[in-house]
């Protein structure tokens, strides 16, 4: 039987059966949307979270207490937390350390909530500096003003605050000048920030930033750092700062052997790589899991190949009397076979484009975010590609029932 | 009555049986169902099969259609031992030399009369350009050119046998295996079934039936009668009826 013959009569047959085939490359047709949404949606992340990183803070790298986690049993690692302290900043700034240092700026995490009157929210606050936040994120507040050197030394006690935050705790309010409470302390409130969206890294319409010297005495009562930022003058220079940053901590900490070092620094690109081979490891592992569904899809055409095989036990015992062979038995039943599960890839595929283009409009409509829709066209052949291959590796045991039927037993069956 | 074997010089018999056995091994049981059966078939002639149910007639005809094997004796086709057949070469035999019309017609219900008369011809191999013409053909010969494009299931008994004898002969076999054809159908769409092979047979086709009717089997020029998976009797038949005959 010729290839032709055999497609039209795969088709025939899956026809006959029009509600049984469709229900049958469901499992498929789920397992493929779902791969094809995934690496969509993945990539769209993907391209949208390097496209910020790069976006933004190029010349920057962050200083972090610890060791950079190598693998999954490093994180988590609190060894080392408070490495990073006021003398160390001082001697970064020092330009004769690190000549390519625009400016240094240590930030700290408080957790909790803020208040005004009966008003509470729970926004993200930085004990931070809002100078920073000017030169390497280009914000500043729309209304009112950052606070600057003199109220980082002088432990002043004011924020600025992002225009979430204003709407939540003062509403039509103003803000300004107005006393906020975190963790009962009072801060005046001297600035807001404009409305800017979520970025990839934090939501500055939801922060408060106040100055690192006060959140470290008053909010958290420590003499260390959570993150130190420092803005490095020129593209040009950064990996030659990362060397003097480091040579100037390990100096700073007595530290002589690399591998002993209390911090590690991480520059935009190594941020980029990593997130990209965390992003592509996420990726890999939801296909994966994804592709789970394709077994169970393809057990699924296998139990039904199967009982096609009985059903049809006297038609294949009749084709054997009038000339097929067992291959040519073989090749009907495995075409039957592929061609449901690639017509399951098919539309899994296209089902999956689909859904991955609405996804792409409602975040960017609902969520704000300016999320591009990339078609995975290598998921695309893939899902075809591999769906067809389940119909091959699930339908040959059926196929092979099928052509191993003796055409007299075949013929007597009712 | 002129057929390709019956014109080569030796003259050797078409299909030619020798003590041929056939014995079913089932969970360590042996039923032999045909015990030393020996007979010649000429190109040409109408032979039919006659016995009791068990008798082993049907087994009979699936070994002599390459449908299934001998145990023990030889069956030659043609001058060839059915032993040197493999499994595509029996499947090729069963395709060109041979056609087979069931009792339960085995149509394939979802194809139309076209489809399934054409369906030899899919596995033959041969060139699709004529599969067309040679289909449309052998649905003249039995005389349903006007249903040809009916489905399958949509026919009366009659009609289906008729459709199975042109699937039969499509691929212009030698030998055309016949089991019960007439058992599930009435009287006058039996007769005109038979009437079918009886033409058949006039035109040079070594027609094989399988029946226990004695008015169906004596259309043929001769019957092996079985009991037992032995032969009990086998002659020509004195009397030969037809179809044609008993019109008039």
């Amino acid at each position: 039987m010729n290839l032709k013959h055999l497609i039209i009569s795969a088709w025939s047959a899956l026809h006959t059966n029009r509600s049984r085939s469709a229900l049958t490359i469901l499992g498929i047709v789920i397992g493929i949307t779902a791969i094809i949404l995934t690496v969509a949606i993945g990539q769209g992340a993907q391209d949208l979270i390097l496209n910020e990183i790069q976006g933004q803070g190029s010349n920057m790298v962050v200083i972090r207490p610890g060791r950079q986690p190598k693998g999954p049993s490093d994180f988590g690692d609190t060894l080392f937390a408070d490495s990073l302290k006021l003398s160390d900043i001082e001697a970064l700034k020092r330009k004769s350390n690190v000549p390519g240092a625009a400016d240094v700026a240590p930030a700290v995490i408080v957790p909790g909530s803020i208040s005004y009157g009966n008003e509470t929210y729970r926004p993200t606050v930085f004990g931070w500096s809002t100078d920073f936040m000017g030169e390497v994120f280009n914000m500043y507040p729309e209304r009112g003003v950052g606070f600057n050197g003199l109220d980082i030394r002088q432990l002043s006690s004011v924020a600025v605050i992002g225009p979430k935050v204003a709407e939540e705790l003062f509403g039509n309010e103003d803000p300004l000048g107005k006393n906020v409470k975190i963790k009962g302390r009072n801060f005046r409130v001297i600035g807001v920030y404009p409305k800017e969206g979520q970025s990839a890294f934090f939501n500055i319409d939801d922060v408060v930033i106040v100055p690192y010297t006060t959140a470290q005495k008053y909010l958290l009562g420590i003499d260390y750092f959570h993150e130190v930022m420092v803005n490095i003058s020129d593209p040009g220079l950064v990996n030659r700062a990362v060397v003097d940053i480091e040579a100037t901590l390990r100096e700073q900490h007595g530290i002589t052997d690399p591998d002993k070092d209390d911090f590690f620094v991480v520059t935009q690109e190594g941020m980029v790589e990593q997130l990209q081979s965390i992003l592509n490891i996420l990726t890999l592992f939801l296909a994966s899991v994804v592709a789970i569904s394709l077994v169970v899809g393809g057990i699924g055409i296998m139990n039904i190949m199967l009982v096609s095989v009985t059903e049809r036990t006297k038609e294949i015992g009749l084709r054997k009397a009038i000339g097929a062979t067992n291959s040519d038995i073989l090749s009907q039943f495995l075409i039957e076979a592929v061609m449901l599960t690639g017509l399951g890839g098919i539309v899994g595929v296209i089902l999956g484009v689909l859904l991955s283009i609405g996804a792409t409009i409602v975040l960017g409509h609902f969520v704000g975010l300016n999320w591009a829709f990339s078609f995975p066209l290598a998921a695309a052949i893939l899902g075809v590609v591999v769906s067809s291959g389940v119909g091959i590796i699930f339908g040959y045991y059926p196929a092979r029932q099928a052509a191993k039927k003796d055409p007299v037993e075949a013929l007597r069956y009712e | 009555m002129v057929s390709v074997s019956a014109i080569k010089w030796w003259s050797m018999s078409l299909i030619q049986v020798n003590d041929l056995e056939r014995t079913y091994q089932e969970g360590g049981v042996s039923t032999p169902v045909l015990r030393g059966v020996s007979f010649d078939i000429e190109s040409g002639e109408f032979l039919s099969i006659m016995g009791p149910s068990g008798s082993g007639k049907s087994t009979l005809l699936h070994i002599l259609g390459f449908l299934d094997k001998p145990t023990g004796g030889q069956y030659l086709f043609d001058g060839r031992s059915v032993a040197d057949y493999d499994e595509k070469a029996s499947a090729q035999v069963r395709n060109h030399r041979i056609g087979f019309v069931f009792q339960t017609f085995n149509l394939l219900s979802r194809y139309s009369v076209f489809d399934n008369i054409r369906l030899p011809l899919v596995y033959s191999g041969t060139e699709e350009s004529a599969w067309a013409e040679t289909t449309r053909a052998a649905i003249e010969a039995v005389g349903l050119t006007h249903r040809t494009d009916y489905p399958a299931n949509q026919l009366s008994g009659g009609e289906k046998q008729r459709v199975a004898i042109a699937r039969a002969l499509v691929n212009q076999p030698e030998v055309i295996f016949a089991d019960e054809p007439t058992g599930n159908l009435d009287s006058k769409s039996g007769a005109a079934v038979m009437e079918i092979i009886e033409q058949l047979n006039s035109q040079g086709h070594t027609i094989i039936l399988v029946t226990h009717e004695t008015e169906t089997a004596e259309h043929a020029n001769r019957v092996i009668r079985i009991k037992d998976g032995q032969i009990e009797s086998d002659r020509p038949v004195a009397n030969r009826r037809s179809v044609k005959n008993f019109r008039k």
